[in-house]
């Protein structure tokens, strides 16, 4: 009787403990400002891309942002033909398309909202495409911390 | 086709008889042959248009007139703008009808569009028209002069926006400005309800709850009035993150991880802004000798120089990181904070007299406690316990 008690309060405060300890590092929040630090590094090699003009979203609209930030991973982002500097170019492409975590909070927007088609977007320089991109992970790194 | 043309000039001159459909059929050949070349014409109405949102502008176009063939085909349109005098164009390719982008209106704007033909469409290259260009200028009175000079905006701590100017150069003394501003969520511009005066003159303006204003364009025109001539307006854009000023880190602490090492410990300052959008800037100064340091965190360990300095003390300030604005002003530096003279034995001694104190509070507790008990113990004792208990009261007090 008594070592069941004992068990039942052991495996009380495994799960007490369990909820009240430190919170795992946020990936999210690990992850977009990995981004950002990419497409610093990118825009230092914007001589060296393809100068194809690529869809860059703007003006997003509240709770549309997780899907403009899928529209600026499906742009065929890449070095150009006769560029320098293709490895780690590519390396850096690779690092913006791999899936953002997901956190309680997009997981419930994901239903609801109706944001606009990728090809709605106007297509911009490189150049350009990139400073989007990072005023929208800016933005989405402030929403996720506020 | 001049090539065309000297074929059917040596066949009239050597085949004089010829039928003359043969000729026409010849004719319209050469005729097809050159409006096989496929072109687009230029979209139609172009123009910029203000929608009176002190520096938001519409581009906007027709489509244009296309051969049937073409009817079905999507087409593409590329549109390259710019403030006139820039060097550079702006280019974007869309297949809307509108383009919507902050502009400043201090200076003119120039535009010019073209059609695309894609090459699913030609069933060869892609076809470009010609371009079809217009510009705009804000109507404007007023010299250059009685514009004012000088604008400053700040956001400070992500909570009030106060700008601030200087009048123009040269206006007439019953002259006093007023500020507007517009962002995207907002019906119309909306002016200043609550302005910074010298001398009843209106020298700036202080904004607050200015919801969901920042991660968007923000405009920004100051004009004026005054009965003896008109005033030129100014016009602003930016952006509110990139221009926060925060308020400095609170609650400075210095302590010592060992002989050697000092942590600095320091409070996010209060605010909306989150604390992981926080960079810092440390100085320490260890007796006479300074050095600076950065950090994204609010805590920052440091060897000490020497083993025996005197002073040691910290300031520190904060700005906006780049992974939550592009740009922002630092704060200003905090209160210093000093641990003055230390050696470790010092400390040490400091650290065990509380203890002194206690075991001390201890002891006297206890020779209280047996005092009140000796007259029971001793009657139940046996005369040698009673001799001892006699004997430890001696010693203690």
């Amino acid at each position: 009787m008594e070592r069941t008690l004992i068990c039942l309060i052991v495996i009380f405060l495994g799960t007490v403990a369990h909820k009240t300890s430190p919170q795992g590092p946020d990936r999210l929040l690990i992850r977009l400002r990995h981004l950002i630090d990419s497409v610093e590094q990118l825009k230092i090699y914007v001589n060296d891309l393809d100068p194809e003009l690529l869809p860059a979203p703007q003006d997003v609209k509240e709770h549309c942002e997780r899907s403009a930030f899928a529209c600026f991973q499906k742009a065929k982002l890449k070095s150009a033909n006769t560029g320098n500097n293709k490895t780690i170019i590519n390396d850096l492409v690779s690092q913006l398309k791999r899936r953002l975590p997901t956190t309680k909070v997009t997981r419930r927007q994901k239903k609801s909202i109706k944001c606009p088609s990728c090809d709605s977007y106007e297509k911009k320089t490189p150049q350009e495409f990139l400073e989007r991109l990072k005023w929208l992970l800016q933005k989405m790194i402030h929403q996720h911390l506020s | 086709m001049i090539c065309a043309f000297s074929t059917l000039n040596l066949g009239v001159m050597t085949f004089m008889g010829v039928d003359t459909r043969c000729l026409g059929l010849f004719l319209l050949c050469t005729i097809i042959g050159h409006s096989l070349e496929i072109k687009v014409n230029p979209p139609q109405d172009f123009e910029i248009v203000d929608p009176g949102l002190l520096g938001y502008l519409y581009l906007q176009w027709k489509p244009p007139v296309v051969m049937e063939i073409f009817k079905e085909c999507t087409l593409e349109y590329e549109l390259k703008y710019r403030n006139v005098g820039s060097d550079n164009w702006k280019t974007i390719i869309t297949r809307n009808l509108i383009y919507k982008d902050g502009f400043d209106l201090n200076k003119g704007v120039e535009g010019k569009i073209r059609t695309h033909l894609s090459e699913q469409c030609t069933n060869g290259s892609e076809v470009k028209s010609s371009w079809t260009e217009t510009s705009y200028w804000i109507s404007d009175a007023g010299s250059l002069e009685t514009r004012i000079q000088d604008m400053k905006c700040v956001y400070y701590n992500w909570q009030y926006l106060v700008c601030s100017w200087k009048p123009g150069e040269v206006i007439h003394s019953d002259t006093n400005y007023t500020m507007f501003f517009w962002y995207e969520g907002l019906h119309q511009p909306l002016q200043c309800t609550n302005y910074l005066q010298d001398n009843e003159k209106n020298v700036g303006c202080k904004l607050s709850n200015l919801e969901s204003s920042d991660y968007k364009d923000f405009f920004i025109c100051v004009n004026g009035s005054s009965k003896m001539e008109p005033i030129q307006s100014s016009y602003n854009v930016f952006q509110l993150q990139n221009i926060v000023k925060p308020l400095p880190p609170e609650f400075l602490h210095v302590t010592l991880e060992n002989s050697m090492e000092i942590r600095m410990k320091w409070s996010t300052p209060g605010g909306p802004i989150p604390s992981r959008c926080y960079t810092y800037e440390v100085v320490v100064r260890e007796d006479d000798i300074s050095w600076e340091s950065a950090t994204d965190k609010n805590d920052m360990k440091l060897k000490k120089r020497t083993n025996d300095s005197e002073e040691l003390c910290f300031f520190v300030r904060s700005k906006v990181n780049i992974y939550c604005a592009d740009d922002g002003f630092w704060s200003e530096w905090s209160e210093e904070e000093c641990w003055e003279g230390y050696t470790a034995p010092d400390s040490k001694i400091i650290f065990l007299l509380p203890i002194c104190f206690f075991f001390v509070f201890l002891l006297l507790l206890l020779c209280l406690i047996v005092e009140k008990e000796e007259p029971e113990p001793t009657l139940n004792f046996h005369m040698d316990l009673n001799k001892q208990v006699y004997s430890y009261e001696e010693t203690l007090c």
